[in-house]
């Protein structure tokens, strides 16, 4: 069931567009990850779904609800986090949920210790935020963005701030919310990589206009370039055996450009040589350049 | 509704400048009191310390010598006796007459003079009522001399009768000459009074002669309600008389906490970015924008009501709370008569009647906040609006059509809740009150509508 459904949205500032005919729909249980380098109209994109700029053209529907028409009941079910993690810094961590949650019917104590629970913030919850680092008010902002039990979330930027173990928590408390909550979730990000472990959906746009939106494994294969690291105990006389083009690493890596299909016969070549494989794996920092081949890079106008 | 309104009073309370301005707010209380209370130590006349620097130089002519002379005696008998004595007042301000007669007729030699001998005996009289302590027969013998005067047609029926009736007053509730509140209230009665003879029409009376009686009737019916009340008020300056004179002394710090809470509770929101968080709850624009500006009214009621509170605590315990219970008392020009208020009611009316500047001023504040999301901005722009405000005030009569639509002649209510009337012609209550609503409605009808569609952008 779709949840969120952009549809041909444009947004202009005076004569420069910025969005272009920006459509796409996140359904329930779904992680979207929307993608694209600075400037490129992700943030943009974001106002307009939460009412927080005009919609030039086109339309944005929650839950069924117009958010130009139908602003106070569509923006109900939703949680956010715009840009940064927004909090009043001179209050404490809980103060700052309290405000929040005085907002909304729904929320009781017993919720507000839940989510507190999942910020992980544990007794620095006291604290005023002010003395919070940056992964800790992402953290809190996370808990804010869903205290009332919203199901859509929008995730600007979350990653921001977060250490490793930080966007693995993440990461798993959003497929668990997708999974378990059926919550519709919506993550902004210019780094692919961040992205690509949690995603379902991944939706790029460049310079205001969506230019891709597909699965992640369709959007791995299509940029995926062939592009593998072989590992073995030395690479002396490949050359001979072997009919692909490779690049010399090291005495004891090469990276090799050839088909996935291929790799099976690869490997029982290099074993029918003598030679020791201790690993071969794919290129990801070859799949970030793809990628970034794919969107050209953003040109900021 | 009622609770953005809760988040946002939250908001404001909780910000450490909000603290600070109300540990101002009593520092300048304390510091107010303190001056008061130091210049209510300093002593009342000094008139006779400028008496002791008239040196006697023998080169002055007989005359001045004479006066001098006249200074120097009363000085020296003055100084017999304490300053808050009846006898140290009554020397230099009653005695000093029949001193400078005697000196003057010695130093023409006109001894044999009715006014010389008459002068002497009195002044012998009063010499030893002096050292006896008796000033109620001092009184006596004033009484004595008034009728005499009388007799010999120096004064008129009507000023006999008003200098009589003062002296017998002074008997009758045993005021001394001693400096008091009582005997400068007995002075100033038979004073203005006297001088208030001889007015029979006072509305044909030009501009200038008008303040002029309306300034000696003030006098006249204060002094006049005190002595008929026995109002016991013993120095010029009390918590009382702070309490009535308030906006004079602490308006400028209750505009400044207002104008700190109504510039900063929008732009700080957009500065923070925390304008985005507030958005996105089920709540139209126009609700979290009528939060926030009911928040900065409730805000002046708070503003005040700490600046009372911290006059009442810090003025009662320098200056004394005794003075409370002395009503406050207002000359109505319009009326021509004095309206007795207790003090707490006198002081409601006056805040409630600066309540639309305050509002008037807090609204253009928070106007531009919300617009420019500036606070320095929207700050200075209160202060120009009021300082511009004030400008008019010198204005006090109707010399220009125009003058009656300036919104600073309109936005204090006090004259109207006092039943007064207003300096500038054809100003009403009505009509004042339409000029606020106005001038208010073209402030905030904008401000709403450019919120309302206002791109919230990266700050």
């Amino acid at each position: 069931m779709s949840i969120l459904k952009c549809e041909k949205l444009c947004k202009s500032f005076g004569k420069k567009g910025v969005l272009k005919n920006v459509t796409f729909e996140v359904n329930e249980g779904d992680i979207l990850g929307f993608i694209g380098p600075n400037g490129a109209g992700k943030t943009t994109t974001i106002k307009l779904i939460l009412g927080l700029q005009k919609i030039s053209s086109g339309s944005v529907t929650i839950n069924g609800l117009d958010i130009k028409k139908d602003f106070v009941k569509a923006i109900e079910r939703v949680g956010a986090i715009v840009e940064n993690p927004d909090l009043y810094m001179y209050l404490t961590g809980r103060e700052n949920l309290k405000m929040i949650a005085r907002l909304y019917h729904n929320i009781d104590a017993k919720r507000i210790d839940e989510v507190i629970a999942i910020s992980g913030l544990g007794n620095r919850i006291d604290d005023n935020v002010s003395k919070y680092s940056l992964g800790m008010r992402q953290r809190l902002g996370i808990a804010a963005a869903i205290i009332h039990r919203p199901n859509l979330l929008i995730l600007d930027e979350p990653t921001n701030g977060l250490d490793p173990e930080g966007i693995r928590e993440l990461r798993d408390l959003l497929t668990k919310l997708a999974r378990e909550e059926k919550m519709a979730i919506l993550v902004s990000s210019h780094n692919l990589s961040e992205l690509e472990s949690f995603c379902n959906q991944i939706c790029i746009i460049k310079n205001g206009v969506i230019i891709d939106k597909t699965s992640l494994t369709d959007l791995k294969k299509e940029v995926s370039n062939s592009q593998y690291i072989l590992e073995l105990d030395h690479i002396d006389g490949l050359k001979d055996i072997i009919d692909y083009s490779y690049e010399e690493i090291s005495s004891t890596q090469i990276s090799i450009n050839i088909e996935r299909e291929k790799i099976p016969d690869l490997i029982k070549t290099l074993i029918a040589n003598d030679y020791l494989l201790y690993q071969i794996v794919e290129d990801k920092a070859s799949l970030e350049d793809a990628f970034l081949r794919k969107t050209g890079g953003n040109i900021i106008d | 509704m009622i609770n953005l309104l809760k988040n946002e009073i939250t908001k404001v309370i909780k910000k450490k400048s909000f603290l600070i301005m109300v540990i101002v707010m009593f520092g300048y209380a304390l510091l107010t009191n303190i001056i008061y209370l130091s210049l209510n130590n300093v002593d009342e006349v000094e008139f006779v310390q400028n008496v002791a620097s008239t040196i006697d130089d023998d080169d002055l002519d007989p005359e001045t010598k004479a006066y001098n002379e006249a200074l120097k005696e009363t000085y020296d008998l003055a100084q017999k006796y304490e300053k808050s004595s009846w006898q140290y007042n009554y020397v230099i301000t009653y005695d000093y007459d029949n001193l400078e007669t005697i000196h003057l007729y010695e130093a023409s030699q006109l001894f044999d003079s009715k006014i010389y001998n008459e002068a002497k005996e009195k002044h012998e009289k009063i010499v030893s009522l002096l050292k006896e302590d008796d000033w109620k027969s001092v009184v006596k013998i004033e009484m004595d001399e008034l009728k005499e005067a009388f007799e010999e047609g120096d004064y008129t029926k009507e000023e006999y009768d008003i200098k009589l009736e003062c002296l017998k007053m002074r008997l009758d509730k045993n005021i001394s000459y001693a400096y008091s509140y009582q005997n400068d209230n007995l002075i100033n009665y038979e004073e203005s009074k006297i001088s208030l003879l001889g007015y029979d029409d006072v509305d044909k009376l030009q501009l200038d002669e008008k303040e002029f009686y309306q300034e000696r009737k003030e006098t006249y019916l204060t002094s006049e309600y005190a002595l008929k009340h026995n109002l016991n008020i013993t120095s010029e300056i009390s918590l009382q008389s702070v309490l009535m004179d308030f906006f004079d002394e602490f308006m400028l710090m209750i505009i400044i906490m207002v104008f700190m809470i109504a510039g900063s509770i929008m732009s700080n929101e957009y500065n923070n970015g925390t304008i985005k968080l507030l958005l996105v709850r089920p709540y139209s624009r126009i609700k979290v924008l009528l939060s926030k500006y009911l928040t900065v009214l409730i805000c002046i009621l708070i503003a005040i009501l700490i600046m009372v509170v911290a006059e009442l605590l810090i003025g009662g315990v320098t200056l004394g709370f005794s003075s409370l219970s002395n009503p406050a008392l207002y000359y109505n020009a319009k009326l021509d008569t004095l309206q007795v208020y207790n003090i707490f009611a006198y002081l409601g009316l006056n805040i409630i009647g600066k309540l639309p500047n305050l509002i008037i001023l807090a609204t253009l504040v928070f106007a531009i906040s919300t617009i420019f999301a500036n606070t320095s901005l929207a700050i200075i722009m209160g202060f120009v609006g009021q300082f511009v405000g004030s400008l008019f005030s010198i204005f006090t009569t109707s010399s220009k059509w125009w003058l009656k639509y300036i919104i600073s002649l309109n936005w204090d209510w006090t004259i109207y809740l006092l039943k007064s009337a207003p300096n500038i012609e054809g100003l009403s209550f009505i009509f004042s009150f339409v000029v606020c609503l106005v001038f208010l409605l073209a402030l905030i009808i904008p401000t709403f509508l450019i919120f309302k569609h206002k791109d919230i952008v990266n700050v």
